[in-house]
């Protein structure tokens, strides 16, 4: 799933340190939200679709994996 | 409220530990009968200490944001589960190196540990289950 955390956290000017205790998450929770290696939960997404004060689907992309990525 | 509840198990803990430890010095109990009191009061007591100690600091909010994070969580709960393989994988061997040795009776116990895990899992799997 592809997100666009990073690019919404820099229009606010904010860093992953500032986004993280807003969150209430670890710092090293964003930057694996930020490079995609992490899936929030659905809670999680709420919040972030909260702070940023917009919809989950325009935050977080969801795409059907194809046959080849479900073998990696 | 809750939170005092939580906490008096582990001062119970505590307390079964001293009186143990005081069980172990005011009387004249053969050695192993000691030895087992003492292996019996490790745990308590280093159990008892750790979870207090863990209780104060979930009082730092830094620490509490920490460890409630939901990433860390889900690594704790997948270490967990490799451990387990893992553990399983040496209790295998274990059980096999104490059939090669001849020794029964540790067999028995490492072979019964092992064939106990999957009961144990479905067990916990469905008492989740209800929960969830």
């Amino acid at each position: 799933m592809k997100n666009r955390l990073e690019e919404l956290r820099k229009l606010r000017g904010i860093n992953q340190e500032e986004l993280a205790a807003i969150l209430e998450v670890s710092r090293q929770t964003i930057g694996s939200l930020e490079n995609g290696r992490y899936n929030p939960s659905i809670l999680l997404a709420f919040k972030i679709a909260r702070f940023f004060d917009m919809p989950i689907e325009e935050i977080f992309i969801y795409e059907e994996e194809t046959e080849h990525e479900k073998e990696e | 409220m809750k939170k005092k509840n939580k906490n008096l198990i582990w001062y119970i803990g505590f307390g079964i530990a001293f009186a143990l430890i005081l069980l172990l010095f005011l009387t004249d109990f053969p050695k192993k009968v000691d030895i087992g009191i003492m292996l019996f009061t490790i745990p308590i007591l280093s159990v008892s200490y750790t979870m207090l100690t863990f209780n104060k600091m979930m009082r730092d909010h830094d620490f509490k944001v920490e460890v409630m994070d939901e990433r860390n969580i889900a690594i704790k709960d997948k270490a967990g589960s490799v451990a387990n393989y893992v553990t399983m994988f040496f209790l295998c061997c274990a059980t096999a190196l104490f059939v090669a040795l001849d020794y029964t009776l540790p067999a028995c116990v490492t072979g019964a540990i092992y064939v106990c895990n999957p009961l144990i899992i479905i067990v916990i799997t469905n008492k989740i289950e209800k929960k969830m």
